[in-house]
């Protein structure tokens, strides 16, 4: 075995394992709740897949070398179709008249941290809902991120295929695949993912919907348990804490490293988290005030129900806290363009990101001055930090591919659509590239009508916003395959 | 250097109320004296200042070299002078009684975008539709172009300023001299309008009615004289003819003269050529299928022609229609939205984001995933065989970003006055953006943009004029880099 397939087997049969473990809680919660239909085969799968990567990975040799770009690409992108098929077979073996093209969709939108399921997710046993949401949790942040900080061996820094996995512009993203900062990432996420359940414990949660909403909500996954994602029926204090916690999960980790451990981070990140929050209060700030004159609601009920909603599409959430359906149209507007956006980078949200959204903008404006200036010499800056040319091509590359790659599927969705509205392909299409799942207004449930070109297009999509183009693209390359050939 | 400014709007007002004379002469022919009137007025706005700038700036065609700066702001301001003088006809007549509207309307012509306000087209007086017409075919190729072709010795450097209105991020020239260039694209253009005219007649076209159509075909402009457009003519050979042409004003101009220089290789090898007939064909063939399949058309012809025609009007900016596409099945009108995005070639009369920069920012993306493939790759950029610059790659990144937020700024604008719905906010922001004329739902082909306040109206003439100018000539003039040129 050479030592590039050593490496690869080694990331994958870890990341396996670790799924494999993840299947013991809805394995205990099937037992507890008597769901007998889903424990047999939840304990063969966990029993399968654990055992599986622990085998092929006691094969393979932990290794302290470094491996070429591609190979890390390949870990991150097999891992993650491995596990949505592996996703997609329990799914089928679990939910009765489940198609398997159904089942595939709902492990892609699992993984991906998409809000969005081919059948309501409230519906199904109390064992598959838990298991839903911590895909979501192991999704939203990254399961190689997970795997590497458990179980990786003294050599290994993991710093390429994490940073390959992590969403966001690689300049923010490539200091955060160092060990001992990923490993801290993983405590920061683990740590906000248990006070947010402690949290709505005290607000009279259930603890078997707090434990649900906690995993699904920090992850920016929706959350599918509560009625399909219309939590307008729970409390404020709930509400509220969805909130907050949803924000958190949106925005760059690094924020609270730099609060845990009194570092001073980089200007960059700390300039990146800022303009995220004044966008989410400036959109909030604008909705509430067209509600408040046109439809004449109460100033304290508006603010607050732009201001959650605004913070459940911004985070590419997803959830609905507000009959956003009605709202006047510059309302819709606001927040159907800014779920392009999405939040922050080295988070669990979805969409473009704040910080390629001020390099594009600063390139626009990069571009006017060289147009008045042609000879000037003047670098371009993001924060404090200087941004490199071949950053800022990376970064506005990423933000047209990801325009072209939302309207090139919206095309083909749009041939399921038998009426002349556009407007359904392009919804769907950007709920699942910025990993939403729901489609303004609409519901969290995929309409039956899609043929399975659709819903393959559809998981090729929320697999592209999750780990950002790049390792999905690759696949169609000849020299991805053939390393010999620059094609 | 002010003076070299005002000189040139001298030049500039009565090369305007040169081309008025044109109107006037048919509102004589058609022995409509109000209009007459209207246009002698015009001139008059325009000549009399005109004279008095040339006289008082005491310039001269060699005396002043303009920065390139001044050239951005030249280019701007004439084509909004020109919009605002342009609209006169439109409000001394009463034809638009609305200044807003007649603003809209004269810089839908001038930037070719063909989008219109007129609910009842054919009520016009001949002389005030035939301006109309002029308009676009002026606004085609460019005001700057032809004023460098027609006052090749003006010292104001011509490519400076045309160039920040010739379409496309690199400027070819078939010439040693800029006026030379612009002089034969001018006369390929003219050769290019009578033969069209000519060929249009036996279709059932009267004089009057080829010779608009050909102006506004040729510039893919889009105006025409009917309120049902050229389907007012429901003729098969109108369609074809005015799809070639259109296809050939979508095409980069200085292919011809490649071509006719004996270079018939070169043109067919030419990259942006060469995708913009591969899109062409691969669009016409899905919509033909997409429309048979549907079960909308049952005669195959009518069905190809219809996809043909719809195909290359969008994507040439053209904006005319055969069909009413908003019947048409989503997967074909996304395919006809895709095609308003990309345009035709740069050098042509054609609006868009352009062939040439669709290609390289493919050939972007293929690099940049080559070059985190293979670390030490040394790959450039090629277009046409040739290495792009850095900078012209950035140049064209800076575009294809400012097109988004503008496109997306300009639909968020228009949702703010409560006009419309979504999908109509952003296909009209995004058909004046690119200038192509219809959108979709409200704004679709077979309805227009009277029902707009005077805010958007405003608003998309402003997009359609920074449109026409590639954003950056025309954005640059709202920077503090523009007005403060010492401090970097």
């Amino acid at each position: 075995m050479n030592k590039d397939t050593n490496y690869l087997i080694r990331i994958i049969s870890s990341a396996v394992m670790v799924y494999g473990l993840s299947i013991l809680p809805p394995v205990i919660a099937a037992l507890v709740m008597g769901e007998q239909h889903t424990l047999r085969p939840l304990i063969a799968a966990a029993c399968i897949f654990t055992a599986a990567g622990f085998i092929a990975r006691h094969f393979t040799s932990p290794g302290t070398y470094t491996v070429h770009p591609r190979i890390n690409y390949m870990a991150v992108i097999f891992t993650w179709l491995a596990l949505i098929l592996m996703t997609g077979g329990v799914y089928s073996a679990c939910i009765s008249d489940i198609a398997f093209i159904d089942a595939l969709f709902d492990a892609a939108a699992s993984l991906t941290a998409t809000g969005i399921s081919s059948s309501d997710i409230s519906l199904l046993p109390y064992s598959l809902q838990l298991w839903h949401s911590i895909l979501n949790w192991l999704g939203g942040i990254g399961i190689i991120l997970i795997t590497a900080s458990l179980f990786a061996g003294r050599g290994f820094r993991g710093t390429g295929v994490i940073s390959a996995e992590i969403p966001g512009p690689e300049f923010l993203t490539s200091s955060a695949a160092f060990r001992n900062t990923y490993r801290l990432i993983i405590n920061v996420y683990a740590a906000l993912t248990a006070v947010h359940f402690v949290l709505l414990l005290i607000a009279r949660m259930p603890a078997s919907a707090a434990l649900l909403t906690a995993l699904s909500n920090i992850s920016t996954a929706g959350l599918l348990h509560i009625s399909g994602g219309v939590i307008t029926g729970q409390s404020l204090a709930v509400r509220i804490i969805i909130t907050i916690f949803a924000l958190m999960g949106s925005i760059n980790i690094s924020f609270f490293i730099m609060l845990l451990t009194r570092r001073t981070v980089s200007g960059s990140r700390i300039m990146e988290n800022i303009m995220y929050i004044s966008r989410i209060l400036i959109t909030a700030a604008v909705i509430s005030a067209v509600i408040i004159l046109t439809d004449h609601t109460p100033a304290a009920k508006a603010a607050g129900e732009s201001l959650m909603q605004t913070v459940s599409f911004l985070s590419t959430s997803g959830y609905i806290v507000a009959d956003c359906g009605s709202w006047p149209l510059l309302c819709q507007a606001l927040i159907v363009l800014q779920i392009f956006l999405g939040g922050c980078a080295v988070s669990t949200a979805g969409g473009i990101k704040q910080a390629r959204m001020e390099i594009g903008l600063r390139t626009v404006s990069f571009g006017l001055f060289r147009y008045s200036h042609p000879k000037a010499v003047r670098p371009l800056r993001f924060g404090r930090d200087t941004i490199k040319p071949e950053q800022l091509v990376q970064a506005n590359i990423f933000i047209f591919l990801f325009m072209l790659i939302y309207i090139l599927s919206a095309l083909v969705i749009s041939l399921d659509n038998k009426n002349e509205s556009i407007l359904d392909a392009l919804n769907y299409s950007q709920a699942m590239l910025t990993n939403t799942g729901r489609a303004f207004a609409g519901s969290g449930v995929l309409s039956a009508e899609f043929s399975p070109l659709s819903k393959l297009v559809m998981c090729f999509e929320m697999l592209c916003g999750r780990l950002e183009i790049f390792p999905v693209l690759m696949l169609f390359f000849k020299s991805f395959w053939k390393p010999d050939r620059s094609r | 250097m002010k003076q070299a400014v005002l000189g040139f709007y001298g030049y500039f007002l009565i090369f305007l109320a040169g081309c008025l004379t044109a109107p006037l002469l048919v509102a004589l022919i058609y022995r409509e004296t109000g209009c007459a009137a209207a246009f002698l007025i015009t001139i008059a706005v325009c000549a009399v200042p005109g004279a008095v700038f040339r006289k008082t700036s005491g310039l001269r065609f060699h005396d002043s070299r303009l920065r390139q700066r001044y050239g951005y702001m030249i280019a701007s301001s004439a084509w909004l002078v020109a919009s605002v003088i342009g609209a006169l006809p439109y409000l001394i007549t009463g034809s638009i009684p609305d200044a807003a509207d007649a603003f809209f309307e004269t810089c839908s012509g001038f930037s070719t975008t063909g989008s219109t306000i007129l609910e009842e087209i054919e009520s016009l007086p001949k002389s005030i539709l035939f301006w109309r017409s002029l308009t676009q075919w002026i606004g085609g190729m460019g005001i700057m172009v032809l004023f460098a072709a027609l006052l090749p010795d003006f010292g104001i450097k011509g490519q400076s300023i045309a160039g920040a209105e010739t379409p496309g991020p690199v400027m070819t020239k078939v010439s040693s001299r800029f006026s030379g260039t612009a002089r034969l694209m001018y006369t390929a253009y003219i050769i290019l309008t009578i033969a069209l005219t000519v060929l249009l007649i036996p279709g059932g076209m009267g004089l009057y009615d080829a010779v608009c159509h050909a102006m506004t075909c040729m510039a893919t402009g889009g105006y025409s004289t009917y309120n049902d457009g050229v389907m007012h003519f429901n003729s098969y050979y109108i369609y074809w003819i005015l799809t070639v042409f259109m296809f050939l004003a979508g095409t980069n101009f200085n292919l011809f003269f490649v071509a006719l220089r004996g270079n018939l290789r070169k043109t067919l090898r030419d990259d942006e050529f060469r995708a913009y007939c591969i899109i062409l064909l691969a669009s016409i063939a899905m919509i033909t299928a997409s429309l048979m399949t549907a079960g909308r058309y049952t005669d195959f012809g009518k069905a190809l022609t219809d996809a043909a025609f719809q195909a290359v009007t969008l994507m040439t900016t053209t904006g005319y229609a055969s069909a009413d596409f908003i019947l048409w099945p989503a997967f074909a009108q996304m395919i006809l939205v895709l095609l308003m995005f990309s345009g035709g070639c740069s050098s042509s009369t054609a609006g868009g984001i352009k062939v040439v920069r669709v290609i390289v920012f493919l050939r972007m993306i293929k690099h940049e995933i080559m070059r985190i493939l293979h670390l030490n790759i040394i790959d450039d950029i090629k277009y046409n065989r040739r290495r792009m610059m850095p900078e012209t790659l950035t140049y064209i990144l800076a575009f294809l970003t400012a097109y988004i937020f503008t496109l997306t700024g300009a639909t968020l604008l228009l949702s703010a006055t409560g006009d419309g719905n979504l999908v109509t906010n952003f296909t009209a922001a995004l058909t004046c953006i690119s200038n192509v004329g219809p959108g979709l739902d409200l704004a679709g082909p077979v309805c227009n943009f009277h029902f707009y306040s005077d805010f958007s109206t405003i608003l998309l003439s402003l997009l359609m004029i920074a449109g026409r100018l590639e954003l950056f000539t025309f954005m640059v003039l709202f920077t503090k880099y523009f007005w403060r040129p010492d401090r970097v």
